[in-house]
């Protein structure tokens, strides 16, 4: 079996690229895929705290790296749904502890016992995201609708695209955080304008909502909460990665969805 | 150095030169010393470069394989990306004229690709990019240059101090043009252009006009010769 590996970035920092690693990778099993976070983002860490598993931490990936143990015996199982994995990242200062070429041969080997590595990678354009997209055949950027964002996510794609690391068809994006009160008072940039500049397929388009904030408190990624109507924008990004072709529902952003979800009429 | 980065042969139109997966640079330094030691086996010949699929074309590495081609003489037709039958750049000698100034004369780029943000593309002739540049990227030209898509970034024309150069784009939303000296930046409120503008050198600094009042006041040689390219 050779599985996919699909390296989250963006460019600019804290635009959601940890949330939306979490988020996806258990959508994605919970449609029954067999998935593997890899946290990339060597020194800081914190993929493991948005999914609640730091208490479960022995090894890290610098373990797997330098030949202490397999990565088998690094990977901590999610209990609340089958087949989710997180390898998390070392909390060592050393950026340079790994190398691109390890790092390519660990997601291959993953890829061979699982369908997807999804690789949360660091901010910046540097020898981590370097890291993080050697092994990847497939890339979501995230994005939020701000110039500087939009800016950062429009590097990224070219030097995606310029290192011939990743095809332009491999390259998607996840615009994060949209307020459509601001969008529908020109306040805020469209998911349109954002797609007329980086001419990338859209992969999901996510509210600006604090419940993320809230799960991310408790350590649980807001898609494993069937009611919140977050979690249906993750499934339907999920949904589109493995092909299906489900539509923007427009419903959703509408003043009419708004309303009736309001009074209960609406999920 | 390999010698199976580079292989030359003969077709009935002239050479096909192929560059192999590798450094550019390399294959370019291998062509040139290929080409000296036969100085007079191409002379007067077409050629047709092909490049590896996922190597980067960048203005200066465009520069020296016309440089090296028109050192032995050999004229270049087209610069195709191996297994894809998409021209990638198409580099037209200019059209004849009865009394050709210096400024007809220049060579021209064709160039189709997008510009994002932190690309850079500088060529030493006039420039036609079949694409966008988005905010972030930098095109400049010695000559003029016409992009047949929405201008957001930085573009600078008349690099070598031409102030009768121009710059044009379908949406010219440009976040600085700067034509020989001078510079000029959007203005705060500007809005969405709906039809092709021009900028060029006026008596207070830069101007821009729509394509259509400058094209009926003052045809442009540059234009004129792209259409006179195009058609024969
Ligand atoms: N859709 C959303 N609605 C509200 N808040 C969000 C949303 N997505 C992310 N956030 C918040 O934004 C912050 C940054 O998110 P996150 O850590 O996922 O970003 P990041 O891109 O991984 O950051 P870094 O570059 O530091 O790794 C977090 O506090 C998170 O809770
Ligand atoms: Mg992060």
């Amino acid at each position: 079996m050779s599985g996919k590996a699909v390296v989250i970035t963006s460019g600019k920092g804290g635009v959601g690229k940890t949330t939306t690693t979490a988020n996806l990778g258990a959508a994605l099993a919970l449609q029954g895929c067999s998935v593997v976070l890899l946290d990339a983002d060597i020194g800081l860490r914190n993929l493991d705290v948005v999914m609640g598993l730091e208490n479960r931490i022995v090894y890290d990936l610098i373990n797997v790296i330098d030949g202490t143990v397999e990565f088998r015996k690094a990977l901590i199982k999610d209990k609340r749904v089958d087949g989710l994995y997180l390898l998390p990242a070392a909390q060592t200062k050393d950026k340079d502890a790994v190398s691109p070429e390890q790092m390519k041969k660990l997601i291959e080997d993953i890829k061979t016992e699982f369908d997807y590595v999804l690789i949360d990678c660091p901010a910046g354009i540097e020898q981590g995201f370097l890291n993080a997209i050697i092994g990847a055949d497939e890339a979501v950027v995230v994005v939020t609708p701000e110039v500087s964002s939009v800016r950062d996510a429009d590097r990224v794609v070219g030097l995606l695209d310029k290192k011939g690391e990743i095809p332009m068809d491999n390259i998607s994006m996840l615009v994060n955080r949209i307020r459509m009160d601001m969008v529908r008072k020109k306040e805020m940039l469209d998911v349109s304008d954002i797609e007329e500049l980086l001419q990338i397929r859209v992969l999901g388009v996510i509210p600006d909502d604090e419940s993320v904030i809230v799960s991310t408190n408790k350590g649980e990624p807001v898609v494993l909460n069937g009611k919140n109507h977050l979690a249906q924008a993750y499934r339907d990004a999920a949904g589109r990665m493995l092909g299906q072709d489900i539509p923007f529902n427009e419903r959703n952003h509408s003043f009419v969805g708004t309303v009736l979800r309001f009074f209960g009429l609406a999920e | 150095m390999p010698d199976n980065q580079l292989r030359i042969k003969g077709s009935k139109n002239g050479i096909i030169i192929q560059f192999e997966e590798g450094d550019l640079g390399q294959a370019i330094q291998l062509l040139e010393d290929k080409l000296k030691e036969n100085p007079s086996f191409f002379v007067g010949s077409q050629a047709v470069l092909v490049i590896p699929e996922e190597s980067v074309l960048d203005a200066q590495i465009l520069v020296k394989i016309h440089e090296v081609l028109c050192a032995a003489s050999i004229s270049l037709s087209e610069i195709r990306r191996e297994g894809s039958a998409s021209v990638v750049e198409v580099i037209q000698p200019p059209a004849p004229q009865k009394s050709p100034s210096k400024e007809d004369n220049q060579k021209l780029y064709w160039i189709e690709r997008r510009l994002r943000s932190g690309e850079k593309l500088s060529v030493d002739g006039d420039l036609v990019l079949i694409g966008d540049v988005n905010p972030g990227a930098e095109i400049s030209a010695i000559g003029n240059i016409l992009v047949w898509g929405c201008l957001q970034g930085v573009a600078h024309a008349g690099q070598s101090g031409n102030e009768n150069a121009r710059i044009m784009a379908l949406r010219l939303k440009a976040t600085q043009l700067r034509i020989a000296g001078f510079i000029s930046r959007s203005p705060d409120d500007s809005l969405d252009p709906h039809d092709p503008e021009v900028a060029r050198v006026g008596s207070n600094g830069i101007v821009i006009e729509t394509w259509e009042k400058v094209g009926k006041e003052d045809p442009l040689p540059f234009w004129r010769r792209l259409l006179h390219g195009r058609e024969d």
